[in-house]
């Protein structure tokens, strides 16, 4: 038994792992269900976001060249990487050329990027002496336990709370909780100390927008924000394959990544990084690492993907293992699991993955929940029948790749006698006999548990007399029911659109978030009222947004500058989107 | 009279021919006019599921051959196979125009049972009786394969005395996926448990599919668990009148 299998029923056995995964399965498909009722075009949104990526790869050079050029334009610092060492190298050059660092170890602040853990990056700089710390508290949480991340979204999503806790009370000392809210103000504060002392800032890229140079980081905590603005240099870590070509596309991709991912209709931080802040140097590293292999080859479509998650989300396989059985021959764990990561796994990091692909039954259910339309299942099979490059040199893979040799020795019988009829005709009564023979009372057989199928099911005997013997062509029997003239089509799923009230859809979003929504004609008498209600006399203003000699003489103190003493600000938006309760704002 | 030619596929031929018979019995009922080509044998999608496509085509080239010999369209009485004969073949004759072509014309002749009764013969009742629960397990390649679903729903729908009830998670597959149930039978075996229990969740004795691979799979769980229920390929609720 292979490494992989061994993983598989360690995996299976684990009661904790089992309960973790089946809660995040669930709320991850029902999350996401419910996030696509509000685009009834989403079929429509799908084939569009599928052109679009089919579109960016199969003019990837130019798509390059324009998208590198206009972030150079905005000033940021652009390098390219083949591999992973040449990656490594450049993020390293850059963290060892800041002369004055904050402290004795230079400190790098990480938000999530998979291309790092494809990369390995995080060990390569502790060798360095370089202190990494990740701040997504999914990838500091598994960070803190010496481990990959689990899945590519929610990177933690293999532990249980009580796992958590334990944890944080061994490493951070605090007593022993299942509370999230404590446990996630625990991690805060550590965070919070790492995004103020960092020299160094770097995330991943969801999109890179090629008309404009922008780069589009998506998070949910806030941790993107610091680590791209606080350090004085910021570095961004990009696949070449993460581009859109505009600002248009790249809505689209964002109505449905954070849908697909999290079950949000948008997630809460979307940023658009274009021109670094004054004193700050930003760097974007854009790496190949193989892309450029799979783009060349049968599995070129594999880099539509837009790393989201919902295919490991749904993948019946992912749901039984979690991220961290998906092991190469060597027992290492592929930095991307499910079934995204059984296709690019092999061309990205060799042979030692190929094997992977045989784990699933084609079922499908990752195309369906993919959300730019990748077909899988058959890309899977394009793995199994050798068609991944190899990363290293171009030695062609054999077919039936990672199949054991019973199966293929089984299969290449089969398929000499279903390519002779009389010998296939024969074979069958010969099954027949045998299978008769050995179980001559039961029309049922139990075969031993090392062929597989006798694991688990038993298998119905061979049938006395096929359906080809029997078969005889007689004449056909009058037409008893004549067909009824029912409108053929697939019936129509799409609900009627009906205009919804702006003010309702934002203000039940917003309260969702857990923000308050009050109506008013006239804001600065409402506010006056609020803050007094709460015993508050001094708060941020931004200027030409109240009603300031009515304050004054209310006897309430303004100031239009930042001040870490004030509790509340009064701020304007520009336009709230009722979609998502999500409040625009400038500065 | 229409006639179709009947792809009875290898399973159902050596160990479901009654479902075959079923199939049989309903169309000629209908007025069609049924063929078998008798040197038919298996769509090879064993081979193209493991990855060996040397194998795969060599099977492919044969049925197509022996169906080009033949006229009309074809019926078959799986979801499955109907997928890997409608696209799989495609794929694997891409890059060899003569063969793709041939694939493609053959391809466009098939229809899954389910599919041809109601969207070929316009057909959703078919005067079929049953007495109790039916619960239908849609089959991973009927549901997302050729996306077949609200065909063999329509025809359970119709049949008098039947109470059609739902499967809990039923998109959810039955873990035989060809060689992979002897490939992972750790694997295979969960996801058969999850299967047997939603299957008693429904109430129902009785689940129907469209599918001899499913078929085979759950009534083997069900037998090796001692468990009462019975599996029935929808040919087979269907011919009872």
């Amino acid at each position: 038994m292979n490494a992989f299998r061994r993983r598989i029923i360690q995996s299976l056995n684990n009661e904790t792992l089992q309960t973790a995964l089946d809660n995040n399965t669930e709320r991850r498909l029902k999350g996401k269900a419910l996030a696509f009722e509000s685009i009834p075009d989403w079929r429509e949104r799908r084939q569009r976001a599928h052109n679009i990526r089919a579109e960016v790869i199969e003019h990837l050079d130019d798509y390059l060249h324009q998208f590198i050029a206009n972030t150079q334009a905005n000033g940021i610092i652009v390098h390219k990487a083949k591999d992973a060492a040449e990656a490594i190298n450049l993020v390293l050059e850059i963290t060892k050329s800041i002369t004055n660092y904050q402290s004795p170890i230079p400190l790098i602040a990480k938000s999530k990027s998979m291309v790092s853990e494809e990369i390995e990056l995080n060990h390569a700089l502790e060798k360095e002496g370089i202190r990494v710390v990740e701040t997504d508290l999914g990838e500091y949480i598994v960070q803190l336990r010496r481990e990959r991340p689990s899945h590519i979204i929610t990177p933690a999503a293999h532990l249980t709370r009580q796992q958590v806790g334990n944890l944080f009370h061994e490493k951070l000392g605090i007593p022993y909780t299942e509370d999230i809210p404590t446990l996630t103000a625990t991690a805060r504060k550590v965070l919070r100390e790492v995004f103020l002392t960092a020299d160094v800032g770097l995330s991943g890229v969801n999109f890179g927008v090629a008309e404009t140079g922008a780069l589009c980081i998506v998070t949910n905590e806030g941790n993107g924000r610091m680590v791209t603005t606080l350090p004085k240099t910021y570095i961004a870590l990009m696949g070449m394959e993460r581009l859109v070509p505009n600002l248009d596309d790249l809505a689209l991709m964002l109505s449905l990544l954070p849908r697909s991912a999290t079950g949000q209709k948008l997630a809460v931080y979307t940023q658009l990084l274009h021109k670094p802040l004054p004193n700050q140097t930003r760097h974007l590293i854009v790496l190949d690492n193989g892309r450029s292999k799979i783009r060349n080859s049968l599995l070129k479509e594999s880099l539509y993907c837009i790393r989201c998650g919902a295919c490991l989300n749904a993948c019946p396989v992912f749901r039984e293992l979690g991220g961290h059985a998906y092991v190469g021959r060597d027992l290492s764990i592929a930095p991307y699991p499910g079934p995204i990561g059984s296709v690019v796994s092999p061309g990205l990091f060799g042979e030692n993955y190929v094997h992977l692909a045989q784990a699933s039954s084609l079922c499908g259910a990752c195309k369906e929940a993919c959300p730019v339309d990748i077909d899988l299942p058959k890309l899977l099979t394009r793995v199994r029948a050798g068609q991944s490059p190899s990363p290293f040199g171009r030695g062609a893979r054999g077919e039936g790749a990672g199949l054991t040799w019973s199966t293929k020795l089984f299969l290449k019988i089969y398929t000499r006698l279903a390519t002779q009829p009389k010998l296939f005709a024969l074979s069958q009564k010969f099954a027949s006999l045998t299978s008769h023979l050995l179980s001559p009372r039961s029309e049922w057989m139990r075969l031993p548990a090392f062929t597989g199928w006798g694991y688990s099911k038993d298998l119905p005997r061979f049938a006395g007399k096929t359906f080809r013997e029997g078969f005889r062509k007689s004449g056909t029997v009058n037409r008893e029911f004549p067909p009824q003239n029912e409108t053929v089509g697939q019936p129509a799923n799409i609900p009627t659109f009906q205009p919804p009230n702006l003010i309702v859809q934002f203000t039940a979003e917003l309260s969702a978030l857990s923000g308050s929504v009050y109506q008013t004609d006239d804001p600065t008498q409402s506010i006056i009222e609020f803050l007094l209600a709460r015993n508050v006399r001094k708060i941020y203003l931004e200027p030409d947004t109240l009603d300031e000699t009515l304050l004054t003489e209310i006897g309430i103190e303004y100031t239009h500058a930042p001040d870490p003493g004030i509790a509340v600000g009064v701020t304007k938006a520009w336009v709230g989107l009722a979609d998502t309760g999500v409040r625009v704002g400038g500065g | 009279m229409p006639a179709v030619q009947l792809f009875i596929t290898c399973l159902t031929d050596s160990f479901f021919p009654t479902t075959g018979e079923a199939v049989v019995e309903i169309l000629q009922r209908l007025g069609v006019d049924v063929e078998f080509v008798p040197d038919q044998t298996c769509c090879g999608q064993p081979q193209f599921n493991a990855g060996l496509r040397r194998d795969a085509r060599a099977i492919a080239e044969h049925t197509i051959k022996v169906f080009e010999k033949t006229s009309g369209e074809i019926v078959t009485p799986s979801g499955s196979c109907a997928h890997h004969l409608r696209h799989n073949y495609r794929e694997l004759f891409e890059g060899d125009p003569v063969w793709y072509r041939r694939a493609e014309a053959f391809g466009k002749r098939v229809f899954e049972f389910t599919e041809y009764l109601v969207d070929r013969l316009g057909v959703t009742d078919i005067g079929a009786k049953w007495d109790g629960l039916l619960t239908y397990h849609p089959s991973c390649h009927t549901l997302r394969g050729i996306h077949v679903d609200r065909q063999p729903r329509a025809l359970l729908q119709n049949v008098r005395g039947a109470t059609l009830v739902d499967l809990p998670n039923e998109h959810e597959c039955c873990g035989f996926g060809g060689v992979m149930s002897v490939e992972h039978p750790e694997l295979s075996a969960e996801w058969l448990k999850r299967k047997i229990s939603n299957l008693e969740s429904s109430n129902s004795p009785t689940l129907v599919v469209t599918d001899a691979g499913c078929l085979m799979h759950i009534m083997g769980g069900l037998h090796r668990m001692g468990k009462e229920q019975k599996v029935l390929h929808i040919a087979e609720v269907l011919r009872n009148s």
